[in-house]
């Protein structure tokens, strides 16, 4: 097999960069720089990809408060995070909304709650949140959502600046905080997490960012005091911090395996993280997204321990060594050459990094030739997320942007506080920059922060949640998918974990093969649709669907004859429901 | 008069500040005072009152007096900061820069965190010609924060930018004087001083008075204030205007190219550096403009030009660099090395150039030479971490960029 180099790039073979595996990718011709302005051929045909829901319309009317103060207090311009998930199992996502609370920097009055909404299936929702009892208090940062039990029921993690709370789902509307009982209490400032069977036992573990080592007495001027000039700190200034990785004893308690694992070997400033595997040896690894720190690559090495390869792999720093301001991270084989590549946001100046995987454990980051870098140069990225909204078969990319400094304006030239969403359409050959004829939403700007993925209204369109700090939430419906045809999976595991993480899914529609990974987690405090929308572009069949599981079971199963435009649950072991 | 000393028109503006400054930094420095007053219990008559004496003699704007008065307090006292304070600053402004320097160095060395004493320091070393020191004291004071007073922040930074140029770092020069722009800073000076700094010219090289070649340094001067501004359109079409009205002017197609690469407008500023070389072929910044911005977009295209660089530059370390970077990403290993390895000769400290090194030695095999430059980048990097002082988010510059690497050592700009 080729490894795709960067020489392959040079030497100018093939056509598209979904090609099969050995071949190399194109040269820098075939990837031309996303140009902002003047329409592209995409654009010219286009209509809106993306539709705005208006909370009369959605009657999300809940909005996230960030309590900024005259102390500017760093978990202010930070949060949050939000989720897309079917808490009742009726088959329609639900969402869910992180706000700030009460913690020893902040007391609002009133007090400030997280939302639940429950999908009324005609594109509204309703606010259930006190009834299911999981309002969170504390200062909220993000949602992970994994049936860690496997009753079929998602339960939630809900991390904060503070005490993180895991809440049981009960499977009949509520939720019960069982934190202190299952032993994943953490007390710091956690940030993104991420369900995943690291160990192949079958049950889910849970991966825990934390961020800087930070209270209200460890607060710092950042600014002129004399002045009288304050700023939100650059986190440089804060000391880094270890992360959690819990192990799941399979009886509604975790064990804290931090240390044994090799996670807390390394300390960092975690952001963002994704549950992947970059070397296709069936053990998920970590990508995790650091602020001023290296990023952690954390290889899983098997029998429970973990290798930080960060350096090594060419992940950790900028292509001229320096530690950058990574956010959010997602990951995905967007070239299709069966290998799972990474993205990382990053801030203004920084540029965003699309790690194609070179086959070695090393990555190259295609930023540059892909034009992403030149777009993003003077955008700071939050949440970001691989995925295919016009169900081409190809995965396209979606980033939430806004800077973290609601002064930087003061003090800079060209980057704003608030910035417009992306949207990149994956042409096969290319990243094409889509935003500007993607729908009026995407010439506003926006302080946003988390982002999430999930087909709300189930039309086989993945729709898109964005949370913005200090203001509402932004729910857009895909109308991008219209005319594509698709199919729709859930995966459930039986002896392989519940969510199917680590799952490989196959499937031939036509003369197009297609192979995704089931990640886990992935954007910045966040939580997608745990489905899969397999897309086929105008092909009426999808003639094979391949499912391997993970591990323990690592069952193969083939499925013929399958449906299209709808919705399926395939078990493991018991088929297509 | 940019050569030798400050504009007078910062120097009346710096004369309006200094009454107030006087108040404001002796307030600022009262609380050490308290703190420090009884060191002198057994003659607190005596000093309190020939202090007092001195403030009403300062206050009645009796500067002769108020200088004896204050000199004998501190001869009493010396460990009075506010006194040091309140004589630098009346030296300052009877342009006795060398006794002042000792004052504000004694307030210094009592109050090291006095950012605005730091600045007057450095103030009074810029008039007495030591470039150095008046940089470092003026940087620090920046860092530490000075007194809400607009007049001092543009004093300071109008300085700052003059000896920046004096330096040859006209990036940075650039970049404060941008700054000074924002924050109400006007006048023919700062677009003097604002031009230079685009067009690269030394204080020493400013063409004459009333020479044509004196305005086009103006009204890039003016372009680059309109940038400052934000008003982006408005510089582009100057910019276009002034080049082509002057395409001979030294350096003009390239200050218009860094211009368009700070607006991310990557290949009209590669046209505009192009064009820089076609009218001085000699011109090795505007290929090494070129070659950085197309590093990792086009680093095969770029090759050339860092490759032109070396050949008519071979001592310049950060077209060595750049040149093993583009072969790194070109795969070309060994000349990525041989590149590299040339490059840390003068970059001994700098952690990206092992970084790229370590890079380089791991694509081409040699794992142990890998390891070795990976753990040199992973000290120095950490060491690196640790003195970093930006505290908050702030206008930094992208990319690679030559001053950056070369912070301290002069500049080279192009004839």
């Amino acid at each position: 097999m080729t490894a795709f180099t960067r020489r392959d790039l040079l030497k100018a073979l093939g056509t598209s960069f979904v090609l099969p595996r050995g071949v190399g990718v194109l040269p820098s011709r075939w990837f031309p720089r996303a140009a902002p302005s003047g329409l592209s051929p995409f654009e010219e045909r286009a209509q809106a990809l993306f539709e705005q829901v208006p909370p009369a319309i959605s009657g999300i009317l809940w909005k996230h408060v960030n309590g900024r103060s005259p102390s500017y207090y760093l978990p202010e311009t930070t949060g949050a995070g939000c989720a897309f998930l079917d808490y009742d199992s009726d088959g329609w996502l639900d969402i869910y909304l992180v706000n700030s609370g009460r913690c020893d920097f902040f007391e609002p009055n009133p007090p400030l709650r997280n939302a639940l909404y429950r999908n009324n299936r005609d594109g509204s929702f309703t606010d259930v949140t006190e009834k299911a009892g999981v309002s969170g208090g504390g200062y909220g940062m993000g949602a992970a959502v994994g049936d860690y039990d496997g009753d079929g029921y998602p339960d939630l993690f809900l991390s904060q600046y503070g005490r993180s709370i895991l809440y049981h789902n009960n499977g009949n509307g509520t939720f019960t905080d069982v934190t202190e009982k299952a032993g994943v209490a953490v007390l710091g400032w956690a940030s993104s997490a991420v369900w995943f069977d690291y160990d192949n036992d079958g049950k889910l573990d849970l991966f825990v960012c934390r961020f800087v080592d930070f209270d209200k007495s460890k607060n710092k001027l950042c600014g002129n005091e004399q002045a009288g000039e304050r700023f939100y700190c650059i986190p440089r200034v804060y000391h880094p911090a270890r992360s959690w990785l819990f192990h799941n004893n399979g009886d509604g308690t975790f064990t804290d395996v931090s240390q044994e694992s090799g996670i807390s070997k390394v300390l960092g400033k975690a952001w963002g993280v994704v549950a992947t595997d970059i070397n296709n040896d069936g053990l998920i690894d970590l990508f995790v997204a650091n602020d001023t720190v290296p990023n952690f690559l954390f290889l899983n090495r098997g029998h429970g321990k973990f290798e930080e390869i960060g350096l090594e792999a060419g992940v950790a720093f900028s292509q001229d060594g320096q530690a950058r301001s990574g956010m959010g991270v997602d990951s995905a084989d967007f070239d299709q050459d069966g290998w799972q590549d990474l993205f990382v946001t990053n801030v203004d100046q920084e540029m965003y990094s699309i790690y194609h995987n070179v086959r070695d454990g090393s990555f190259d980051d295609l930023a540059g030739p892909l034009g992403i870098g030149v777009t993003t140069r003077l955008m700071s990225g939050w949440g970001v997320k691989f995925f295919d909204f016009d169900n081409d078969g190809n995965v396209d990319l979606f980033i939430a942007n806004g800077h973290p400094d609601d002064k930087i304006e003061a003090h800079s030239n060209r980057v704003t506080y608030k910035e417009p969403l992306l949207v990149f359409r994956n042409t096969g050959k290319a990243f094409e920059n889509v935003s500007a004829s993607a729908g009026s939403v995407f010439s506003e700007s926006f302080a946003a922060r988390g982002l999430a993925v999930g087909d709300f209204n189930n039309d086989g369109a993945v729709d898109v949640l964005v949370a913005v700090n200090d203001g509402a939430p932004i729910l857009l419906r895909n109308v991008a998918a219209q005319g594509n045809h698709w199919l729709g999976v859930r995966l459930v595991g039986k002896r392989a974990n519940p969510d199917g993480i680590g799952a490989r899914i196959i499937w031939q529609a036509g003369d197009q093969k297609r192979s995704r990974l089931k990640t886990g987690g992935g954007s910045f405090l966040s939580s997608h649709d745990p489905r899969e929308v397999l897309g086929i572009g105008s092909r009426t069949k999808i003639e094979n669907l391949e499912i391997r599981w993970p591990q323990p079971s690592g069952k193969v199963e083939t499925f013929t004859e399958l449906p299209i435009d709808r919705y399926i649950t395939i078990v493991e072991g018991s088929g297509i429901k | 008069m940019l050569i030798r000393g400050p504009s007078r028109r910062y120097q009346l503006i710096r004369r309006s500040w200094l009454p107030r400054a006087i108040v404001l930094g002796a307030l600022v420095l009262s609380c050490f005072t308290a703190a420090s007053s009884q060191e002198g219990t057994r003659i607190r008559q005596p000093f309190e009152g020939i202090a007092a004496q001195a403030d009403q003699a300062r206050d009645a704007n009796d500067l002769e007096r108020a200088l004896v008065l204050y000199r004998r307090a501190l001869a009493i006292r010396p460990g009075w900061a506010e006194g040091w304070w309140s004589l630098g600053t009346i030296l300052y402004e009877r342009d006795n820069y060398a006794e002042a320097a000792q004052a504000f160095r004694r307030v210094v060395s009592l109050r090291p965190d006095h950012g605005s004493a730091n600045v007057m320091l450095g103030l009074c070393e810029f008039d007495l010609g030591q470039d150095n020191p008046a940089l470092t004291h003026i940087q620090r004071g920046r860092q530490l924060g000075i007194l809400k007073d607009p007049h001092l922040a543009r004093v300071m930074l109008y300085h700052e930018g003059l000896l920046f140029l004096r330096k040859g770092r006209f990036e940075d020069a650039q970049q404060a004087l941008s700054v000074l722009s924002r924050d109400g800073g006007d006048g023919e000076e700062l677009m003097l001083a604002l031009g230079m700094s685009a067009l690269y010219i030394f204080p020493a090289k400013l063409p004459p008075d009333g020479s044509t070649a004196r305005e086009v340094v103006i009204r890039v001067g003016k372009t680059e204030f309109l940038a400052a501004a934000k008003k982006f359109d408005e510089a582009r079409r100057e910019y276009s205007s002034v080049t082509d009205e002057f395409p001979e002017t030294a350096n003009i197609h390239f200050a218009f190219g860094r211009f368009l690469l700070s607006l991310g407008e990557v290949d009209q500023a590669v046209a505009a550096f192009q064009r820089q070389v076609q009218a001085s072929p000699e011109h090795v910044p505007a290929r090494l403009q070129i070659a950085a911005a197309w590093y990792r977009i086009n680093s095969a295209g770029a090759l050339k030009y860092a490759e032109e660089a070396v050949k008519l530059e071979p001592g310049r370390p950060f077209a060595h660099y750049l040149l093993g970077l583009l072969y790194l990403d070109t795969q070309n290993f060994s000349g990525a090395i041989s590149e590299l390895e040339t490059a840390k000769r003068s970059y001994s400290t700098l952690p990206q150039l092992y970084f790229a090194l370590g890079n380089a030695y791991a694509r081409a095999g040699r794992k142990a030479d890998a390891d070795r430059a990976r753990a040199v980048f992973a000290r120095l990097n950490a060491q690196n971490e640790k003195e970093s002082e930006a505290m908050y988010y702030g206008e930094k510059p992208s990319g690679l960029s030559e001053q950056r690497l070369d912070s301290g050592a002069p500049g080279k700009p192009p004839e």
